[in-house]
C-alpha cells in the first residue's frame, strides 16, 4: 500500500462528522487559548489537554491537531492586534504586524498570516507524508547506539540554541535528566530517589511535569501579572481582504518562509523562533518592500508566519517517525498522545498505521479548519480578548487541576502539579527556559537506556558508538556543534575584552 | 485582577535564591547518587547515569550561581507585579489538592473556584463572583461526569 492509499484511509477514519466537529472545537479552543497574552503554543496545549479526556483516541488526536494549529495562529493574532508576543517565534510578527495594525491593515495582516500558516502547514504535512514512513522504516533497524546518539545530539543542540546562556540551558537539561531517573530503574530494578514514597515508585510522570511547569506556571504568572488592560482593535470581515499588491508581495515570502521552516523544523531546538528570525532576515534582504521594514512590511508578516508554521509541522517528522520531540511544542503534543496510550515512533507507523495515518489526516483537517473557521471569526476572537483574565485564569486553574487528576485518577498527582507549577513559575520568572527541562526529562531515560545497552552489547567499548554509520554521524555532529559553540564563545569573549592599557613612559 | 504596585522580594534576591536552590538540589542529588552502585563501563549499574548527571549538574549549577552572583542580571527576573497573589493561588490550589478527596469533586471545585475568583477580583461584585463559581463548577462537573463519563474523586 502506498503512502497515498494509506493517507486516504486515514481521511476515511478521521473525517467522520464527530471528528470534524472535534477538529473545529480544537481549532477554536486552540486559537482562543493561544491568544491569551504570553501563553504560547506549549502553554496552550498544556491547558487544553484535559478537554480530550474520555474521548476515543483518534478523536483526541484530531482535537490535538486542531489545538496545535489553532494555538500557533492564536499567538499571531495577539502579536498583530496587541503587540504582545506569546513566545519567541511571534516577536517579528509583532514588529511588522502591529505596525500594519496601526496603519489600519490589521485584517490584511491577519489573513496573510493565516494564508502563510496554511500553505506552510500543508507543505510540512506533505513532507510528513513523504518522509515520516521512510524514516520510521529505517528506524526499525536502529539499535540502542543510534537512539542514544540521536537523543544526545538533540540535547546538545538544544542546550546550545535555546535562547539563554549555555550554562542555564545545559543546567535545565540536566535537571530534566535527573528528574527522569526518579523511580525504579528499568535496567536493574533498583529504587532510585523515591524518598521511600510509593508515589514516586513509578517515577515522575512526564505529563504531570508538563501540566505543572507549563499549565500551572502560566496561571501563576498571569495571577502575579495582574489584569492587564486589553484594547484589541475591532476587525470586520470585509477588512480581511489583502489588496492585490499585498497578496503578490506576500506569496514569494510565504514560499521562502515555508521552505525555511520545513528545514529548520528538523533541527532540535526552538525551531519556530529560529526560523522566524531567519525568514525575517531573508525577507529584509530579498523582498520588494524592504524599505518598509519596521513600519509594517507585509512580507515581514507573511514570511515569518509561514516559517513558524512550517517549522511547527516539520518538527512532527522526527516526533512521529522516531518518537523524539525536538522542541517544547512537540513534547507537549507528545504528552497529549501518551495520555491516550499512543506512543509515537517507528512502531506506531508500522504496527498501528490506522492511528498514524488518521493522525496525519487529522493534521490536514486541523490546518484546513484553521483557514475556514479562524478567518471569518477573527473579529469574535479579538472580542474574546476583552474577557478579564481575572475571571478566566481562576477557572483555567481549576480545569488544569481537575485534568491532572484524570490523567491517572490519582490525588497525589495534584500535589506534584502544584509543586511543579511553583518550580516552573520561579524558573521562568528568573530567566530560565523550561523547554530544555521538559526535553531532558523525556530524552534522559532514552539516553540512559541506549547508552547502557550499547555498552553491555559492546563490552564497554565506546567504539561501538562510532563504528555504526548513523550513530557515528550523529556523535560527530554533536562533537562539532560543541566545538563550534566553544569557538564562538571564545571569539566573542576576546572581542569584548578591552585592549591592554599602554604602560606609561 | 486588580492592579497593585510591585510587591515582594527584589528580583535579584529571587534570582540568587533560585540559583542557590538549584545548586543545593544538584548537590543533594549527587550525594544520593553516590549511594548507588556505579558499575563498570562494560556493565553500568543503577548509579551510572545519576552519578554522571549529578557531576555535570553540580558543575553547571555552580557556574550558574557564580554567573548570577557576579552579573546580577536582575533585568531578566520578572515574577509579576504581585507575586503574593500567585502564592495565594498556589495555596488555594494546594488546599484543593488536599480537600478534593474528602469533600468530593463538586463542593471542592466550587470552593476552589470561589476562592480563586475572590483573590483575583477582590471583593468586587460578590453576587457575580458567587454565581460565576457556581455555574463554572456545575458546568465542569457535568462535562466530566456526564458528557465524558470520567470517574470523579
Amino acid at each position: 500500500m502506498t503512502s497515498l492509499d494509506a493517507l486516504i484511509q486515514g481521511f476515511q477514519l478521521a473525517a467522520t462528522p464527530t471528528n470534524l466537529v472535534a477538529a473545529g472545537i480544537g481549532v477554536m479552543l486552540g486559537t482562543f487559548a493561544g491568544m491569551l497574552p504570553g501563553l504560547g503554543i506549549s502553554g496552550t496545549i498544556a491547558l487544553l489537554i484535559p478537554i480530550s479526556f474520555g474521548l476515543d483516541p483518534l478523536t483526541a488526536l484530531v482535537i490535538f491537531g486542531g489545538i496545535y494549529y489553532g494555538a500557533a495562529y492564536g499567538g499571531s493574532t495577539t502579536s498583530i492586534l496587541l503587540n504582545v508576543p506569546g513566545e519567541g517565534a511571534s516577536v517579528v510578527t509583532c514588529v511588522e504586524g502591529y505596525a500594519m495594525a496601526r496603519r489600519g491593515r490589521a485584517g490584511a495582516a491577519l489573513s496573510v498570516a493565516a494564508l502563510g500558516s496554511f500553505f506552510a502547514g500543508m507543505l510540512g504535512l506533505v513532507g510528513l507524508v513523504l518522509f515520516a514512513p521512510t524514516i520510521a522504516g529505517w528506524a526499525l533497524a536502529f539499535g540502542p547506539q543510534e537512539y542514544f546518539c540521536i537523543a544526545l545530539l538533540a540535547l546538545v543542540v538544544l542546550s546550545g540554541i535555546s535562547g539563554q546562556s549555555m550554562v542555564q540551558s545545559g543546567l535545565m537539561v540536566v535537571v530534566g535528566i535527573m528528574l527522569g531517573t526518579i523511580g525504579i530503574d528499568p535496567m536493574t530494578g533498583v529504587e532510585r530517589f523515591t524518598l521511600s514514597s510509593d508515589v514516586l515508585l513509578d517515577g515522575i510522570s512526564f505529563i504531570i511535569v508538563v501540566m505543572g511547569v507549563y499549565g500551572m506556571a502560566e496561571v501563576l504568572q498571569t495571577a502575579a501579572d495582574g489584569d492587564a488592560a486589553v484594547s484589541a482593535p475591532r476587525v470586520a470581515f470585509r477588512d480581511l481582504y489583502p489588496t492585490r499588491e499585498e497578496l503578490s508581495r506576500s506569496m514569494p515570502a510565504i514560499g521562502r518562509g515555508s521552505l525555511i521552516g520545513l528545514l529548520i523544523g528538523l533541527v532540535p531546538g526552538p525551531s519556530g523562533t529560529i526560523s522566524t528570525f531567519l525568514s525575517y532576515a531573508v525577507e529584509k534582504r530579498l523582498s520588494r518592500g524592504r524599505d518598509q521594514f519596521g513600519s509594517g512590511a507585509i512580507e515581514g508578516v507573511a514570511g515569518p508566519e509561514a516559517a513558524n508554521n512550517g517549522a511547527d509541522t516539520s518538527t512532527l517528522i522526527p516526533l512521529l517517525s522516531l518518537g523524539l520531540p525536538f522542541n517544547a511544542g512537540a513534547a507537549l503534543l507528545l504528552s497529549g498522545f501518551l495520555i491516550h496510550g499512543i506512543t509515537p515512533g517507528p512502531n506506531l507507523v508500522n504496527t498501528r498505521p490506522d492511528l498514524f495515518w488518521g493522525l496525519v489526516a487529522s493534521l490536514f483537517i486541523g490546518n484546513l479548519m484553521l483557514l475556514v473557521i479562524n478567518l471569518p471569526f477573527v473579529g469574535l476572537f479579538a472580542s474574546l480578548l476583552r474577557i478579564p483574565l481575572g475571571i478566566l485564569m481562576p477557572l483555567v486553574a481549576v480545569v488544569v487541576m481537575s485534568g491532572t487528576y484524570f490523567i491517572n485518577n490519582n490525588l497525589s498527582d495534584l500535589w506534584l502539579a502544584v509543586a511543579f507549577g511553583l518550580v516552573g513559575w520561579l524558573l521562568k520568572g528568573t530567566g530560565y527556559s523550561v523547554a530544555p527541562l521538559i526535553i531532558g526529562l523525556f530524552l534522559g531515560p532514552l539516553i540512559e537506556k541506549g547508552f547502557i545497552q550499547s555498552m553491555v552489547l559492546a563490552d564497554g567499548s565506546f567504539l561501538t558508538l562510532m563504528s555504526r554509520p548513523f550513530s557515528g554521524l550523529m556523535l560527530g555532529t554533536a562533537a562539532l556543534f560543541i566545538l563550534v559553540r566553544i569557538g564562538l564563545g571564545l571569539r566573542s569573549r576576546f572581542a569584548r575584552a578591552p585592549l591592554a592599557p599602554t604602560p606609561p613612559r | 485582577m486588580q492592579k497593585t504596585d510591585r510587591s515582594g522580594p527584589s528580583p535579584r534576591l529571587v534570582q540568587l535564591v533560585v540559583a542557590v536552590a538549584l545548586f543545593a538540589g544538584c548537590s543533594l542529588y549527587l550525594y544520593a547518587a553516590l549511594g548507588f552502585s556505579f558499575g563498570a563501563w562494560s556493565n553500568p549499574r543503577a548509579g551510572f547515569m545519576p552519578t554522571i548527571a549529578g557531576c555535570i549538574g553540580v558543575a553547571l549549577a555552580l557556574g550558574n550561581l557564580l554567573r548570577v552572583w557576579r552579573a546580577g542580571d536582575a533585568a531578566s527576573a520578572d515574577l509579576g507585579l504581585s507575586p503574593s497573589r500567585a502564592l495565594a493561588f498556589l495555596a488555594i490550589l494546594a488546599g484543593y489538592a488536599a480537600l478534593l478527596g474528602r469533600l468530593g469533586f463538586l463542593p471542592a471545585t466550587f470552593g476552589a473556584a470561589l476562592a480563586l475568583l475572590m483573590v483575583s477580583r477582590g471583593m468586587r461584585g460578590p453576587v457575580v463572583t458567587l454565581s460565576l463559581a457556581a455555574v463554572f463548577s456545575l458546568g465542569i462537573w457535568l462535562l466530566f461526569s456526564r458528557a465524558l463519563d470520567l470517574p470523579l474523586p
